[in-house]
């Protein structure tokens, strides 16, 4: 028994100097190393799914032979967060970062370096024409007032939507509801029959974000958006009732129930893709789980399972939900990035070039330049849903918020409401107090 | 005799100024990694960042702004059932499985330690996914396997807020148990055989045995265990990190992510800072109990 | 009676026994399974396959993320016997003035949440360019280990007998061969604990690597969860094999050390 202590005592000590010593001669490689061997390296760090950006850097190494792509992938929250918040404070951030338009730009606008004068170098000057008008105005979210700097650039586009499962709805006999009682009814079916009925991940903030603003912008488009702005009042009547509509999304057996402990992803698609749910609030990225790499469920190739609709009305004689948009995933260009042109050159080729368009062809969601398709072949159906999100896109509502405190405090009231542990006007006034405060600070 | 100690001990005070080389490389270590990240978190908790992005001094604005948080005090009441329960707990049932072990198996020994250690030493990354996925609703085999026997659960446990706090508390439980259970295989092993023999030749078995006999001989372990209790609940982060992230609406944060969230998610680095100064302060007060009262040895011995 | 009595307890223990073994059999059986039955809601569920194994193996540069944590984990652990021995001997053999002071200190950074510190780290990290660098691990796991190594350490060394602590003195024995020669050899079984312990603690930290490994040829093992847990979004299966990965390794490991770890803490126990 003494014999393995012994010796780890004894080769503790005697290696211990050549670790110290060890210690000294490893590289001290730092995130700036630029160049390796005769070849530009350039790092990129994004939550955009691994397999589609090799696909794009792939394509774009082979035009731009001296340059090496190096890509970190992490999941959104919290790990990309983690990381980029670190790597801000050391001082070791990459030279592209994937961004969200609003608030998380905001966040790291210190570190990024405006676009608009790159983009009209490389696109000429009529550039904006060619975006859709959602993702133009996300662009410059929340900017300090004479700003009008575009820090971040769009990668891909988006439209979010209900999706439901086709095969579950056949062979219950039901139909795509389009008031708010045929929903209720649905997810009664649905249930009675073992699918989870609205597969709501609310534990996390986006997807809850998603379907509060397709109530809000159903019953009064555009408020919310003058809400975050603090140019309307949060405890408006219109926005009143979508948080009531939303409460009773979760006392209503409309989501699962304990839908506040789980998250959209990887559950919840999980699930939606094995064909367990009737219904999810996703969006037009939803069609890429036909290119996953294989093996796949069954339903999601060629979306033969699925189809998108949008939130029924609420109001006995009303419309269902105007679609919400606009950028899903952008890029930002770092200060370091910015002394590296093959930076730039690799951020605009994923947002109109070679590398756009591997993202394109793996179905990852919508273009962020007008008039770019994938080249692949589709079923007619893949077709008419693409082309539905496209037309969709050019009229879409803003979907993002533009202060990380109130879009916060946006999230805290509908978790609140969500549990019951607060009503809709009480959860609303609270998120008015957090934008009047945060606007006289 | 005395007086050879006595210049024994003159001897060492002689070689005082070298000695202290004994603990220089702890102090730099501390200095650099323990020392210096808190004076920085004290800094900066005095400054707060504008809607816009610019720094401002902020005096003890974050620290009132801490307090009046209402979930500040969530996170508060939530350490206190995390201490309350995982604490005894884990040291009844990890003394209760090693008197199990030690008295009632031979061949077995080696295997139960180990079997009931194994937790503790599963990466926490792994346990936090796994154990997602026995509560999930639909598919997990805890509400499974509950369902067979007749107990239906209409929520979900970790997507409930009255209840979300509770089942991480049980996994931490499964986690730490076994560690108690060697902490106290190991406190048994010092209360001397004739001290056992004798208790037993008066007749005490049971309850009795266990109160007059194996409690104060096992006070230094059950001192031990609770000190390594309190630590690990201030340190409480990955668990509740993966699993709920603090959700639903707030219900299972605790001052690991709640930190984490003003400070990585909202950008709010002087909130956090000050949020930080305040863990740090009760971790001091926490110190300074558990010295005066329960001294500051961590010993197995009685 | 007797013989019942033990029968009863052994029931026990070996049903509680299984009942905690569930979380891990359950975590090897998804591993097991193909797209088609990974949400089915039982312990086990047939057929078995292999195939996230081999899927795991060859799409992910798992074997460099465990030479990462081995390296990592391996000078950690020296560092924190050496530093935390020499400054336990100095608290309690030598009662070093201040060594109050600086043991208080040491109980409280075992308290201070870790999340606390990471902002400050990861600037001073950056400052030393040691993001993506194994120091940049090492160093803070050290500190980190350091405080709960020498509290152990110290509960062996104050049993140290004083009166041979003072014959070695008389005996012309300076401080430096005291610790060498008469201290360190008696508390052997207590530095194999303290070994152990760290060993499994900093293999299985994740939340520092995370911070700290932002290029993947430096990161660690507790990272490829969270990095492939995106990639297999249709397969489940293959997370899990992961995890069945990283966390079999360190308990084969715990296995065969095992009688270090527990001879340190019974030996200690039993002396102490």
């Amino acid at each position: 028994m003494h014999r393995p202590i012994r010796a780890i005592a004894a080769s503790g000590f005697m290696i211990s100097a050549s670790v110290l010593s060890l210690a000294t001669i490893l590289p001290a490689s730092s995130a700036a190393a630029t160049v390796s061997g005769k070849k530009t390296v350039v790092t990129v760090w994004s939550w955009f799914i691994k397999s589609t950006m090799d696909k794009a850097i792939a394509a774009f190494e082979k035009t731009h032979p001296n340059v090496v792509i190096r890509y970190s992938y992490y999941n959104y929250s919290p790990q990309y967060l983690t990381a980029l918040k670190a790597a801000a404070a050391s001082n070791t951030l990459p030279d592209i970062i994937g961004l969200q338009p609003g608030a998380l730009t905001q966040q790291y606008r210190p570190y990024l370096v405006p676009l608009n004068r790159l983009a009209e170098k490389t696109w000429g000057k009529n550039w904006e024409s060619r975006l859709y008008p959602v993702d133009i105005k996300q662009m410059t979210m929340g900017n300090p007032p004479g700003n009008s700097g575009m820090y971040i650039m769009p990668q891909e586009s988006q439209v979010i939507c209900l999706w439901y499962n086709t095969v579950a709805f056949k062979r219950l006999h039901l139909t795509v509801p389009t008031t708010l009682p045929e929903l209720v009814h649905d997810a009664k079916v649905l249930s009675s029959h073992g699918y989870i009925p609205m597969y709501q991940g609310a534990a996390g903030a986006w997807q809850n974000e998603n379907v509060y603003l397709m109530l809000a912008d159903q019953l009064a488009p555009g408020l919310i958006d003058k809400a975050q702005y603090g140019k309307a009042s949060w405890t408006s009547p219109a926005l009143v009732k979508a948080m009531t509509v939303w409460g009773s999304l979760f006392h209503d057996g409309v989501f699962q129930s304990g839908a506040l402990g789980d998250q959209a992803y990887p559950t919840g698609a999980q699930l939606f893709a094995d064909g367990r749910v009737g219904i999810m609030a996703l969006g037009s990225w939803w069609l890429q789980e036909d290119r996953y790499p294989p093996p796949l469920p069954p339903l999601v190739k060629n979306m033969k399972g699925f189809a998108p609709f949008y939130f029924p009305a609420i109001e006995p004689h009303g419309h269902p939900s105007p679609p919400v948009g606009g950028v899903d995933v952008g890029d930002g260009l770092t200060k370091a990035g910015a002394k590296i042109p093959a930076a730039w050159q690799f951020l605009a080729s994923l947002v109109d070039g070679k590398g756009e368009q591997a993202s394109l062809n793996d179905l990852n969601d919508l273009p962020a330049f007008k008039f770019f398709e994938p080249t692949i072949p589709l079923t007619a159906h893949m077709k008419s849903i693409y082309n539905g999100f496209l037309v969709k896109l050019s009229h879409a509502h803003n979907q993002r918020f533009a202060y990380p405190v109130i879009e916060n405090a946006f999230d805290n009231a509908l978790a609140a409401v969500a549990a019951g542990t607060e009503s809709p006007l009480a959860a609303l006034k609270k998120v008015q107090s957090v934008t009047v405060s945060t606007f006289h600070s | 005799m005395p007086s050879r100690a006595l210049a024994a001990r003159r001897h060492a005070r002689r070689q005082r100024p070298f000695h202290h080389l004994f603990v220089l490389p702890a102090l730099a270590i501390f200095a650099l990694f323990v020392a210096y990240p808190i004076g920085w978190v004290a800094y900066t908790s005095l400054f707060a960042v504008s809607l816009h992005g610019v720094s401002h001094w902020a005096g003890l604005g974050n620290y009132r702004s801490v307090l009046d948080n209402p979930t500040f005090w969530i996170v508060v009441r939530n350490m206190f059932y995390w201490a309350l329960i995982t604490i005894p707990v884990q040291m009844v049932i990890g003394g209760l499985l090693a008197w199990a072990v030690e008295e009632y198996t031979h061949r077995s020994r080696a295997l139960f330690r180990t079997l009931f250690f194994v937790p503790v030493i599963t990466s926490v990354v792994v346990i936090a996914i796994v154990w997602s996925n026995i509560y999930a609703p639909y598919y997990g085999i805890l509400q499974q396997g509950l369902s067979e026997i007749g107990i239906h659960f209409q929520t979900a446990l970790l997507g409930s807020a009255g209840t979300a706090i509770f089942a991480i508390i049980i996994v931490n439980v499964w986690e730490w148990t076994g560690f108690s259970m060697l902490m106290y295989i190991a406190g048994l092993k010092t209360i001397p055989v004739q001290l056992l023999e004798a208790a037993r030749m008066d007749g005490a078995s049971g309850i009795n045995l266990a109160r007059f006999v194996l409690v104060p001989a096992l006070s230094g372990v059950n001192r031990s265990l609770l000190l390594l209790g309190v630590i690990g609940t201030l340190q409480t982060f990955p668990l509740v990190f993966l699993m709920t992230d603090g959700g639903p609406d707030h219900a299972s944060e605790v001052f690991g992510t709640y930190i984490f969230r003003h400070g990585f998610v909202l950008g709010q680095t002087g909130y956090a800072s000050a949020l930080s100064v305040v863990v740090l302060v009760i971790a001091l007060v926490m110190t300074l109990l558990q010295i005066r009262f329960l001294g500051s040895k961590f010993s197995l011995k009685g | 009676m007797p013989v019942l009595k033990r029968g009863w307890v052994k029931l026990v223990l070996v049903v509680l026994g299984v009942i905690w073994m569930i979380p891990e059999l359950y975590m090897i059986s998804i591993s097991l399974r193909s797209p088609a039955n990974a949400f089915d809601p039982h312990l086990i569920a047939f057929p078995f396959t292999l195939l996230n194994y081999s899927i795991v193996l060859s799409q992910n540069p798992l074997i460099r993320y465990f030479d990462n944590s081995l390296i990592v984990t391996v000078a950690t652990v020296v560092i924190v016997l050496v530093v935390a021995s020499l400054s336990a001997f100095g608290i309690s053999i030598l009662r070093l003035r201040g060594s109050g002071l600086v043991y208080g200190l040491l109980l409280v950074t075992l308290m201070v949440p870790l999340t606390a510190l990471v902002v400050p780290l990861a600037i001073l990290l950056g400052q030393l360019r040691w993001i993506n660098t194994y120091e940049g691990l090492i160093g803070p796991y050290s500190a980190l280990g350091i405080p709960f190594a020498i509290v152990v350490l110290k509960a062996f060394f104050d049993e140290f007998p004083r009166e041979i602590h003072e014959a070695a003195v008389l005996d012309g024995c300076g401080a430096w061969q005291l610790f060498r020669m008469v201290v360190l050899p008696t508390v052997r079984p207590a530095l194999g604990f303290v070994a152990v312990w760290q060993f499994i603690t900093s293999w299985n930290e994740f939340f520092l690597a995370l911070v700290v490994m932002t290029r993947s040829s430096m990161k660690t093992l507790p990272l490829a969860p969270m990095e492939y847990s995106g990639m297999y979004m249709a397969n489940p299966g293959a997370l899990f094999a992961i995890l069945v990965i990283i966390a079999v390794p360190l308990i084969l490991m715990y296995i065969a050390v095992q009688r270090v770890f527990v001879a340190g803490l019974l030996e200690g126990a039993i002396k102490g």
